[in-house]
This record gives C-alpha cells, sequence and structure tokens, in this order.
C-alpha cells in the first residue's frame, strides 16, 4: 500500500508501479505525455512537492507521502496566464511536449517569480521540443512572469485569423493545457493495442523477419511486415525513398527504421509479442555523413611518394568525359592530341559515326569516298587512305600513337542518307563480309537524316557487332 | 539527340528533354561535328555547355546526372571496361573541373575557343591538361572489339 497526494486528492495504491504508468492509465491524466517513457523528453514532467520531475523515471513507491500535481492542478488564473503567455509568442505547435514545460516553468515561477534568462534556460532543460526551438518558450515564460507579478493579463489578444494580422494557433490553449487529444490520449471500448518492431542498427541488410511465433501467440490479433503493405510503401516529401516498413533483402537506415508492426488485446501482449519476432541482420557499417559515401577511395600513401599534388578543393574530380558521337576520324590521323576535345574533358570518343569512316574502304572506292569525306571531316594530304580493313586503320592509329582513347564503329547508311549516298553506297561491303573486313570495330554505326552539326531524336542506339 | 546549342524560344523544351535520363533522347553527350574549316561550337564545347549552361544556370539537370550521361553511362552502354567511373582497378581517366566556371566560349561566329573551368585531364594515368596547357603526351588507346584493352 503506497499513500501520496495527486492534485490535493488523498491516493492509495496497492502495488508498486511506473508513475507515468499510473497517472496516464489509472489516473487517466492524459495531459502527462508518454513521449520517451526513459527519461529523456521531460514530456512527463510533474510536481513532486513542488519540484519538476519526469513521471517516467518514478514509481509510486518513490513518492510515497509526496505532493504530486499534475497541470490540471493549476488555478484557473494560472491557465489563463500560461495559455496566454505560450499562445501569445507562439510556442506552441504540435503542442506535445507542452504541458511538461508548462510544469517547469510553473516549477521555476513559483520559487522564483523573477527570473533571469539563465534560470528560464535552465529549468526547461530537461523539456525536448522539436518544433519551435527553444526561445519562443523562454519569452513565454518571461511573459508569463511577468502577468502572474501585476496578476493580471494584458487583452486585446487577436483571434480573428484575419489575412496579414499576427494571431493565436487555434489549438493553442487545449494543446498546452493538456485538454486536447492525442491519438495515444484516446480510449475506445474494445480497442486494441499497437507496437512496432524498430530495427537495431543503423544500418544493417534485414536477411529474413520470423513472424510466426508471434502471430501464434494468444492476444495477438495481426502481425504486417512490408509484404502486406498495399500500393505505395515508400514516403518522402520530395524523394520517394523511405520505406513503411523495412522489407526483406532491404538496408535500415536508421535505429529505428520500422521492420513489423503488430496489434494485440492489451499493451502488454504487443510488447511480449515484439520480444518473439527473430530478425537475422546482417550488421553493416552505418553512413553517418554525405562523404562516407566517397569514402572507399582506398589508401592515400605519403604525401612524398607522389609526383605532383592537385588541390582539388571546390572543383568536381569524375572520370573523364565519352564523346559519344564523335568526327575526329580523319583528324587523329594528322593530329592525335584532338585537342578540341582534351580541353572539354574528353578522354575517349566514338568515331565511325553517322555511316562516315575512314575503314573498312576497299582500293578502288578511295577516290570517290576522299571526295565525300572532303566536304564533311574534312581532309588532308597528309593522310594515307590505304587501310582497306578497320584493324588496319586502328593499327595505323595505334602506331603513331593516339592522345584519347579511340573506338571506331563499323558504319552503316539507313533511311535518308542512303538515297544520297546510293552512289557511293555501292562501294561498302555488305554486313556480313564487313565483319570480317573490319575486326577491331566495336560496332556498327547507322544514322537517318542527320545534317552535319545537327541532332535529330530519337538517335537509333547502336547494336554490337557479332 | 537534341542540339545544345538551341535558340532561346527551344531552351525550355531542350532542358526538359537534357534532364530526361531514362527517356528516348540525351542519355549521353557528345559533339558530332566536324573539325575541319569553321566548325560548329559544340565540337569544342558541348560538355561544359551542358556542365554550365544547362547544369549551373539553367538548372535543367543535376550535376551528378550531367555526369552521369556523361561517362558511366556511355560506358555502361558501349561496354568500356574498367572505364567511366572513378573505382579501384579502372583506368585513370579523370577531369577535374571548377563546377563555378565551366563554360563552353564558342560562337556560331568564332567557334575555334577551348571553354573555361577545365582544370586537369588525366588519360589512362597520364596528365595531359592543366590549367596552363595540353601536354604532348599521347596516353590514350585504340580500345577495339573483342580485345583485353
Amino acid at each position: 500500500m503506497f499513500k501520496f497526494t495527486l492534485n490535493q486528492d488523498d491516493v492509495t495504491v496497492a502495488g508498486d508501479k511506473n508513475l507515468l504508468e499510473y497517472l496516464r492509465e489509472d489516473a487517466r491524466l492524459t495531459s502527462v505525455k508518454d513521449g520517451c517513457a526513459e527519461g529523456v523528453c521531460g514530456s512527463c514532467s510533474v510536481l513532486v512537492d513542488g519540484k519538476a520531475w519526469r513521471a517516467c523515471k518514478l514509481t509510486i513507491a518513490k513518492i510515497q507521502g509526496k505532493q504530486i500535481k499534475t497541470i490540471e492542478d493549476l488555478s484557473s488564473h494560472e491557465r489563463d496566464v500560461y495559455a496566454w503567455a505560450f499562445g501569445k509568442v507562439g510556442a506552441v505547435q504540435c503542442g506535445f511536449c507542452m504541458p511538461g514545460a508548462v510544469m517547469s516553468a510553473k516549477s521555476l515561477l513559483d520559487a522564483n517569480p523573477t527570473p533571469t534568462p539563465a534560470e528560464v534556460k535552465s529549468a526547461i532543460r530537461y523539456n525536448l521540443c522539436r518544433c519551435t526551438g527553444y526561445s519562443k518558450i523562454e519569452q513565454a515564460i518571461h511573459l508569463a512572469a511577468e502577468a502572474l507579478q501585476v496578476n493580471a493579463i494584458p487583452d486585446g489578444e487577436n483571434r480573428a485569423g484575419k489575412i496579414g494580422t499576427r494571431t493565436v494557433r487555434v489549438d493553442s490553449t487545449e494543446k498546452l493545457l493538456g485538454t486536447g487529444e492525442f491519438v495515444d490520449d484516446m480510449q475506445v471500448p474494445g480497442m486494441l493495442h499497437g507496437a512496432v518492431l524498430r530495427a537495431k542498427h543503423p544500418r544493417a541488410l534485414v536477411q529474413k523477419i520470423d513472424v510466426s511465433v508471434a502471430q501464434t501467440y494468444p492476444g495477438v490479433v495481426v502481425v504486417l511486415t512490408a509484404k502486406d503493405v498495399p500500393g505505395e510503401r515508400l514516403l518522402g516529401h520530395i524523394v520517394h525513398d523511405w520505406p513503411v516498413m523495412v522489407a526483406e533483402g532491404e538496408e535500415t537506415r536508421y535505429v529505428g527504421d520500422a521492420l513489423v508492426v503488430l496489434a494485440a488485446e492489451t499493451k502488454e501482449v504487443a510488447r511480449k509479442a515484439l520480444e518473439l519476432i527473430r530478425v537475422d541482420y546482417e550488421v553493416l557499417n552505418p553512413l553517418l555523413s554525405p562523404a562516407d559515401q566517397i569514402a572507399e577511395i582506398g589508401d592515400v600513401p605519403s604525401v612524398g611518394s607522389f609526383d605532383c599534388i592537385i588541390d582539388a578543393r571546390g572543383m568536381i574530380v569524375c572520370p573523364g568525359f565519352i564523346d559519344t558521337h564523335s568526327h575526329s576520324d580523319l583528324e587523329v590521323m594528322v593530329n592525335p592530341y584532338v585537342e578540341a576535345k582534351v580541353r572539354q574533358g574528353v578522354t575517349t570518343e566514338l568515331l565511325g559515326q553517322d555511316g562516315i569512316s575512314m575503314a573498312p574502304l576497299p582500293k578502288k572506292y578511295i577516290s570517290p569516298w576522299r571526295k565525300n569525306l572532303a566536304g564533311l571531316d574534312d581532309d588532308s594530304d597528309e593522310l594515307r587512305w590505304d587501310h582497306e580493313t578497320t584493324d588496319r586503320y586502328l593499327r595505323a592509329l595505334e602506331t603513331k600513337g593516339v592522345g584519347l582513347n579511340e573506338v571506331t564503329s563499323f558504319p552503316t547508311v539507313i533511311s535518308a542518307w542512303r538515297r544520297w549516298t546510293s552512289t557511293i553506297a555501292s562501294r561498302r561491303p555488305k554486313n556480313s563480309r564487313a565483319c570480317a573486313t573490319s575486326p577491331g570495330a566495336k560496332w556498327r554505326s547507322a544514322t537517318m537524316a542527320f545534317p552535319p552539326a545537327s541532332f535529330t531524336c530519337p538517335a537509333p542506339m547502336p547494336k554490337p557487332l557479332n | 539527340m537534341p542540339c545544345a546549342y538551341a535558340e532561346t524560344s527551344e531552351l525550355i523544351d531542350l532542358c526538359k528533354v537534357i534532364a530526361d535520363f531514362d527517356g528516348a533522347f540525351v542519355k549521353t553527350v557528345c559533339t558530332d561535328g566536324l573539325l575541319g574549316g569553321k566548325p560548329h561550337p559544340g565540337v569544342f564545347g558541348s560538355f561544359p555547355r551542358v556542365l554550365g549552361k544547362y547544369v549551373r544556370e539553367e538548372k535543367a539537370l543535376t550535376l551528378e546526372d550531367a555526369i552521369r550521361k556523361m561517362t558511366p553511362k556511355p560506358a555502361e552502354v558501349f561496354g568500356f571496361e574498367r572505364r567511366g567511373l572513378l573505382k579501384p582497378g579502372y583506368f585513370a581517366d579523370i577531369v577535374i573541373f571548377n563546377p563555378d566556371t565551366i563554360l563552353d566560349k564558342g560562337t556560331f561566329v568564332d567557334p575555334i575557343q577551348f571553354p573555361a573551368g577545365i582544370a586537369h585531364v588525366f588519360i589512362n594515368g597520364q596528365l595531359v591538361l592543366t590549367s596552363r596547357d595540353v601536354g604532348r603526351v599521347r596516353a590514350g588507346k585504340v580500345l577495339r572489339k573483342s580485345r583485353v584493352h
């Protein structure tokens, strides 16, 4: 048997239990919020003999003979003062932490009616607020202190909510005084209690989730995993990449990612059932910052072992660009450095585009093809035209040396250009023979009515040669 | 593939087309132009133009998407082994550029102008370009089908 005073009533409780649980479940004082139940958030702050305490850290046995006060015990005037002050400065947003913050404020102001800013900060140091930050709460406490001093509330508060005017949030007072109900504050006859199994590791591969034992546990009504989510399972404000529940085969991203949701007849059964779920994890190193994503470059040797050191601060370091459609076929034979491309960051270029290339080219077609190309890819007396095959063309490039990585495709001409080039098309070998005469060509290129230096779309994709 | 040198009236559509990574249009970037005579400015500036004009100025696509189109995507499509990514065991084809200044400079009137903002280029591990000069290094390789590169 434990005896104490709760909001001026003498109370006798038969067995020991957690004070937060007693206040919410038995005394039904739901202004005392259950935010974390482990002494971190301060949302369950109550007064114990005038001092603010987190109820979740206390038991009935520990408050034997003491005086417990919740926000319900505030005088009508005190309620008006706190509701006015917190509402006026906009301290109340989601409002979940507010009754706890008010109890911390009351504890301070009852003992110290004219606190300094440092004292106000200190009084709410155990009250976490994730909406407003703390400056508005501090302003509210100073305002409340002044109003309690003069025992009057300035009137003329705007609650009309007209556009362009400052106004008090409509649900500010209910949230502040704990009369507004959050879901966890509601009780419906016959209702079920939910519980969520959350990831134990900030980053782990979820290999298997076994809910079979939990499913058959007496009192459990339903057990749900990612497989049971109909429709869109990924959430997110901008990028939808956050799973409602992490599925088998996926990775967790933080401690607290949901894996399983279940419903049971009582809270105790729901909690017990969670313990019966087996999850096989492969624990991975967590990614704690964007830089972690690029941390696997390898060991950097000591500074002295480098030929030169490049300061790339503020720069982008990326793989060399690949010019997928280039007409340097002739240029590389004369000037292998192709400065026009290197200066852009191109390190690899694909030749033989638009059905135009230096090879394959049987000798009897050199003259007409050279005249044709002279107008397109340029011409030069320095060029040799007698490669005949792609292989020999590429060997000529290798012998001279190339500045960039050079790749060629076997050119074919289709569509409109076939007509345009009909007079010269006959000099091209048939495809099957072409493959034999152009070893080294990586693809067949094709074209559709490409006037030089302009584009059409969609571009035909190259097909690999067999 | 659309021309990156569109007239202003076509610019908005062009931005959409360039940003359309998985669509039928711009999967990769290229120059498609002839070097001789008076070339198209794209021959000298297509890549910096995408990074300067379409990524930085028009914000038509992200830098990451642009680079993906410029190197890992074509390497994957055309099967260039060990190119297109910065990874141990890959060929050191590397570009270092300044995202704040990169831009093509050529115009249709005066197309032969090198772009701004490219600081260093490595080809197969050899430094071939610094902000000051282009090294006369034949660092390239001819990439062939069915040969180990």
